[in-house]
């Protein structure tokens, strides 16, 4: 028996000791009206997996929310909603269901796009179950998420890359400060820099003065 | 038999030549009786080191794997695959590595966006995956422009 004691922080210290590990979770919107459902569905499965962050990995669950809406009007290619057939069976004898898209779309057709999706998620159940958790698709124009789409999370470690617009002054000047100048400049006979952060010196020959 | 020093040579060819002192030091940790009698514990630990041997190699691959799929995901916020984007940097010489890279993509994004900007030029296929949002309808982040070309007057 060791003499040496476990310690065991308070579960609140040790939840805040992970916040450089927290991953900010975005709400992204779909309008699914006439488009493919294949193609809708393996956009928001790359969205809900996280991997369009340069943090994903798979060992921690980086997705993110994913709002799909006007599912009932979303299309399929080809004969496929008479031909496309959803099976599952009850357990029970005789207990094969064969439900064609058609008819799926007239009962419940939120269910077409999260079954594509269910599909092209990792097979672990643990993370598939949280993953379509978040996916929420609604079958009008009617979503009751405005708010969380509204508001894009900021956060000082990761989201700043591919959300929220680039803040740094180095970047600005290098690339945006110095727009097109208008003719009013040259009429009013200011020197006009050849690039954008360094001045050109100009001689007095070349710069004609209208008078 | 005189003990040998080092840390291979510990170990004699045979899960015999193992004392049981060593057995058990492995196998601390061990679910049930395979931590404390000697005859299980002798089974799992060899399986724990084939498990070791195996594991020692698949984490390169596994980390490689996981890079890439980094530098893919930083790549693309430019509208550049990765396929593009290492082949942008093969002909420009830059020879960091895929652990560098998914390092940048993660904590410095300015200079990846600095190195997405230095292989534009030689670059002339820019990748699908950026349009396929907007067939897709999504409305949600915005995927930023490909910076502006490096000129050697600049």
């Amino acid at each position: 028996m060791s003499s040496r004691m476990r310690q065991v922080l308070p579960r609140a210290v040790r939840r805040s000791n992970r916040t450089h590990q927290r991953i900010p979770r975005a709400w992204h919107l779909f309008n699914a009206d006439g488009k493919v459902v294949g193609r809708v569905a393996a956009a928001a499965a790359h969205l809900l997996q996280g991997k369009h962050k340069p943090v994903f990995n798979r060992s921690k669950d980086c997705g993110d929310y994913v709002v799909i809406v006007n599912a009932e009007f979303v299309n399929f290619t080809g004969k496929k909603w008479k031909k496309k057939i959803y099976r599952h069976h009850t357990g029970y004898p005789g207990g094969l269901k064969e439900i064609a898209a058609k008819v799926m779309r007239d009962r419940k057709p939120e269910r077409i796009l999260e079954r594509a999706i269910k599909g092209m998620l990792s097979n672990n159940p643990m993370m598939r179950k949280k993953q379509m958790s978040r996916l929420r698709v609604f079958p009008t124009d009617l979503h009751k998420h405005e708010n969380q789409i509204a508001q894009i999370p900021q956060s000082e470690h990761h989201v700043d890359n591919f959300l929220s617009p680039r803040k740094v002054e180095t970047v600005e000047v290098y690339w945006e400060k110095f727009p097109d100048y208008d003719e009013l400049l040259y009429k009013n006979n200011e020197p006009m820099p050849q690039h954008g952060w360094i001045q050109a010196d100009l001689e007095e020959d070349v710069y004609e003065v209208d008078e | 038999r005189r003990p040998s020093t080092g840390g291979q040579a510990l170990f004699n060819a045979t899960m015999s030549g193992m004392k049981k002192k060593l057995v058990f030091k492995f196998a601390k940790g061990f679910r049930g009786r395979a931590k404390n009698c000697h005859r299980v514990a002798r089974n799992r630990v060899e399986k724990a080191m084939q498990h070791a041997y195996k594991g020692r190699k698949l984490k390169k691959r596994d980390n490689k794997k996981i890079w890439i799929g980094q530098i893919n995901a930083g790549s693309m916020q430019y509208g550049l695959a990765y396929n593009q984007f290492m082949h942008g940097l093969g002909k420009e010489n830059i020879q960091l590595n895929r652990k560098m890279l998914a390092e940048l993509a993660e904590n410095e994004p300015y200079s990846f966006e600095s190195l997405v900007a230095l292989i534009k030029p030689s670059i002339t296929r820019l990748s699908i995956q950026k349009s396929n949002f907007e067939e897709v309808g999504y409305k949600g982040m915005q995927l930023g422009n490909m910076p502006p070309e490096i000129t050697e007057e600049q």
